[in-house]
């Protein structure tokens, strides 16, 4: 009887041993493989909260911030920036023949230039002195770069002041063509986009050269 | 299982067994189910074309602002059966790449409607602005139409065997793609030669291998269905990063279908293990009735 109460106990708990000894065999098989699978894994099912394709993130942070437009309290023609992170929307960009007020991301990406205009992030920030260097889709956000003309204005506005820039010249020159966004001396603004044109090559860029004519860094104080 | 030797013996056999069942199961399912026209049907299935059609009116449409050629000069003339056909093209020469070296060449098929379209648009925009047709006019022409067959070509690659190959990708899978049948024979004979040797290390109780088939069978069962469920329930690869709807829809499609192949084969895996455990229980149960002593009758008159 005791002979075949064991026996039984035996057949009960011997599936749970080999399981154990096959899940400690798989696991330890594994530890060496399991950091690049992760990557692949992590890089290939990125979005946790499987959502459809169309909310799928690539893994980069976009901060999106409220950007101030309304500010009365005072300002001074000198002051401090405040560095945004690579994917954060630092600024607004509108300008007197722009319909569109433009959200500036820092860091220029395909992400980001689906979400509104990047500015590159070897560029100077406005208000740091040199050349801001900004740039967006021509069929979206800089669908009307080609319409503003030397003698029109471009606002910026962060969180850190406001810049109003002046229309100096338009501009036109090949993808390869760095001339335009090299860092320069005097402060001034860059945008620029693709060329639109059936007849043209899709290397060409289109845009304008601003110089600045206004620099207002929020300071804090009351008005 | 009266002998420590024999059942510890039999142990060890037993977590091979349970490795060899779920690499067979995988390799079966890997030659079976993962083929060019397994691919293209599935595709079908799922309206792909279809997707590959709207994504493709999409983009020119999005790009009109830039390029100035309306998106009626390519979606006029790009028919679901045209864009089926390419699609055709790009999956089974992937499949091609993956039986030979990994080069992956797809031969695009012409559509002679879609470049009449692009010269009718172009000489008809040449003449209204008065541009002289010189050899720039043709570079562009001929650039567009290239593009045109280029970006076609792209969107319908919907599994994405061309950036696989180009990526190396191709190359490395044919190693494994090309040996599929003989990788799924040494799968099942890696189990079979387990299978003999427990029968082996118990031949003096030839039963207790039902025993051990049926808890190994039970155990890979339960082992592969627990993650495939876990995958199916949470929809897992619906996380899948890649946003075009046609590609996304491809490979989700792909790769849940695999899943409810496998969770079907490791469910009758699992049954058929069950089965085994029951008959050894039921024949252990009457050769023990058969071995117990007849009762002693005294005689006492």
């Amino acid at each position: 009887m005791k002979d075949k109460k064991s026996s039984a106990m035996l057949h009960v708990l011997t599936p749970f041993i080999v399981t154990l000894l096959v899940v400690g065999a798989a696991v330890l098989a594994m530890i060496k493989p399991s950091d690049k699978l992760k990557v692949y894994f992590n890089l290939a099912f990125m979005d946790d909260l499987k959502t459809d394709p169309t909310t799928a993130g690539s893994g980069l942070v976009i901060r999106q911030n409220e950007i101030i437009e309304d500010y009365s309290g005072e300002t001074s023609s000198t002051g401090d920036v405040i560095r945004p992170q690579f994917g954060e929307m630092y600024a607004h960009l509108s300008g007197s023949s722009l319909s569109l007020t433009i959200p500036v991301y820092w860091g220029t990406n395909p992400e980001l230039l689906e979400m509104g205009a990047c500015q590159s992030g070897g560029s100077k920030l406005p208000g740091e002195g040199g050349n801001t260097v900004i740039s967006a889709h021509e069929d979206t956000y800089f669908s009307e770069l080609s319409s503003v003309k030397p003698g029109d204005t471009i606002t910026i506005n962060t969180n850190y002041g406001e810049f109003v820039y002046t229309v100096s010249e338009t501009i036109s020159f090949v993808r390869t063509d760095k001339r335009y966004l090299q860092p320069t001396e005097d402060s001034r603004l860059t945008l620029y986009t693709c060329k639109k044109d059936v007849l043209s090559s899709s290397d060409e860029r289109i845009g304008v050269v601003c110089t600045l004519t206004e620099a207002k860094f929020y300071t804090g104080g009351e008005q | 299982m009266k002998k420590k030797s024999t059942y510890i013996i039999s142990v060890i056999l037993s977590v091979f067994l349970v490795f060899g069942l779920l690499g067979s199961a995988a390799a079966v399912l890997a030659y079976t189910s993962v083929s060019a026209g397994s691919c293209i049907s599935l595709a079908k299935k799922n309206s792909v074309p279809a997707k590959i059609q709207t994504e493709l009116s999409r983009h020119y449409s999005e790009k009109y602002n830039s390029s100035g050629i309306p998106a009626n000069v390519y979606m006029d003339v790009l028919s679901e059966s045209y864009l089926t056909d390419v699609m055709e093209v790009y999956i089974n020469s992937g499949f091609d790449a993956l039986e030979n070296d990994g080069t992956f060449v797809a031969a695009m098929p012409k559509n002679q409607a879609l470049e009449d379209s692009i010269d009718k648009f172009f000489n008809n925009y040449a003449d209204e602005i008065g541009y002289e047709k010189d050899a720039a006019f043709e570079k562009k022409l001929n650039e567009t139409k290239s593009n045109a067959y280029s970006l076609i070509g792209s969107y319908s690659d919907v599994y994405k065997l061309s950036a696989m190959s180009s990526h190396g990708v191709l190359a490395k899978l044919s190693k494994l793609y090309r040996h599929k049948a003989l990788l799924m024979a040494d799968a099942l004979g890696f189990t079979a030669i387990i299978l003999l040797l427990l029968m082996l290390v118990n031949i003096r109780e030839r039963r207790t291998v039902l025993y051990w088939t049926g808890i190994c069978s039970v155990i890979a069962g339960v082992l592969g269905l627990i993650p495939c469920i876990w995958l199916t329930a949470t929809k897992y690869y619906n996380s899948f990063t890649i946003k075009q709807p046609q590609v996304f829809t491809a490979f989700t499609g792909m790769l849940y279908r695999l899943t409810a192949l496998m969770t079907a084969l490791l469910a009758v895996l699992t049954v058929a293990g069950i089965i085994l455990v029951i008959i050894y229980a039921l024949t252990r149960d009457k050769e023990e009735k058969h071995q117990q002593p007849a009762p002693v009758i005294s005689e006492n008159h």
